[in-house]
C-alpha cells in the first residue's frame, strides 16, 4: 500500500505525461528506445522522467508482462488522485479583507512603480 | 457564467478602483460574460488582425480555456468610457497556484478609444494583484506575438529559454 501511495504522489506532482518509442533496428541485436516525459505541476515545464534503451526481444517481454501490471496499478491508483486535489483560491470576502488591511500589490506599490504604472504606452501592438 | 463572487471579482474591483482614481477615467474591469462577448462581436468585428496577431474568435478561445482550466481559469474584460470595450485577456492559475499564465490578450482594434495605452497595464495589474492573493510566484505570457516581446521586456518579462510544449513564453518572477 505504501508503494501504491509513493507511485500516487509521484504522480500528482506530474501532468500531461506522454510516452514515446524509438526502434533502432540493427542486425542481430534490434532495440528501443523508450521515452516518458511530463510537465511538472510545479514549474509547468516539461521534464524527461524516464529515457531508457531496451533489447526488443526484452521489450515485447515486458510489454507482455508489465503492462497489465501498470494498468492495475494505475486503477488502484486512481482513487487517491481524486483525494488530492490543487491548491484553491480564497474567496470574495476573504480577498476583499486581505485588501483592505493595507495588503495587496497595489496597496504596496512605491511611488516610482506607481508612477510607472500609470504611464501612457504609445503605440503598442495589439492595442495594449 | 457564475454570479457568486469570488476572489478575481474582488481583484478586479482593486485594480478598476486604483485606475479610476489615478487616471480620473471611468473604468470597470469584469470576466468576459455574455456582455463582454456581445460588445466584442459587434464593436471589434472590423479588426483586419489576424491569429496569432490579435483578431482571435474570443467566443471560441473562451470556449476552449473554459473546459481545459475550468475553476482554473481567468478571463478579463477592460471597459472604458461609455461601456466601451477596450481590452480582453484570457489567463489560467496553475493547480499549484504557483504560476498564472497568460493564454491570449488583445486591445480594442480602434485607433483610439478611452483607454487606449493602458490595456496592458490594467490586465498586467489584475495578474500582479491576484498573484498576491492566490500566493503565485511566476506570471507567464504564453506564446507571446513577436512584435510585442520588447514590450514584455521592458515590462519585467523576460523571453524564457525553454519552452512549453514547443511553445515560448515571458516569465516573470514575482518579489514579495
Amino acid at each position: 500500500m505504501s508503494t501504491l501511495l509513493c507511485y500516487n504522489n509521484f504522480l500528482s506532482g506530474y501532468e500531461n505525461i506522454s510516452f514515446q518509442e524509438k526502434y533502432i533496428l540493427k542486425k542481430n541485436n534490434p532495440k528501443i528506445q523508450i521515452t516518458i516525459t511530463a510537465v511538472e505541476k510545479k514549474s509547468e515545464t516539461s521534464k524527461v522522467i524516464i529515457e531508457t534503451m531496451i533489447p526488443l526481444p526484452l521489450a515485447i517481454l515486458l510489454f507482455v508482462v508489465l503492462i497489465p501490471v501498470i494498468l492495475i496499478a494505475l486503477i488502484l491508483a486512481w482513487p487517491f488522485s481524486l483525494v488530492a486535489n490543487g491548491a484553491t483560491e480564497p474567496s470574495y470576502t476573504e480577498a476583499k479583507e486581505y485588501f483592505n488591511n493595507g495588503q495587496g500589490y497595489l496597496n504596496n506599490l512605491s511611488e516610482k512603480d506607481k508612477k510607472e504604472l500609470l504611464i501612457k504606452n504609445q503605440n503598442i501592438h495589439l492595442g495594449l | 457564467m457564475s454570479n457568486v463572487h469570488s476572489a478575481i471579482d474582488a481583484v478586479f474591483e482593486q485594480v478598476a478602483d486604483f485606475f479610476s482614481s489615478n487616471l480620473q477615467k471611468e473604468i470597470k474591469i469584469t470576466s468576459i460574460n455574455s456582455e463582454a462577448l456581445n460588445a466584442w462581436q459587434q464593436s471589434w468585428s472590423s479588426s483586419l488582425r489576424i491569429p496569432p496577431n490579435g483578431g482571435w474568435d474570443w467566443r471560441c478561445k473562451l470556449s476552449n480555456a473554459s473546459r481545459k482550466y475550468q475553476k482554473r481559469l481567468m478571463s478579463v474584460a477592460v471597459w472604458g468610457q461609455d461601456n466601451c470595450l477596450c481590452g480582453l485577456a484570457l489567463c489560467s492559475r496553475s493547480k499549484s497556484n504557483e504560476v498564472l499564465s497568460v493564454h491570449y490578450i488583445e486591445g480594442a482594434p480602434i485607433e483610439q478609444h478611452p483607454l487606449t495605452g493602458y490595456v496592458f497595464n490594467i490586465i498586467n495589474a489584475v495578474l500582479h494583484e491576484y498573484s498576491y492573493v492566490v500566493n503565485a510566484n511566476k506570471i507567464r505570457i504564453m506564446y507571446p506575438v513577436k512584435d510585442l516581446i520588447d514590450f514584455y521586456n521592458s515590462h519585467g518579462y523576460i523571453l524564457s529559454k525553454k519552452s512549453l510544449f514547443g511553445r515560448p513564453y515571458c516569465e516573470k518572477g514575482i518579489e514579495r
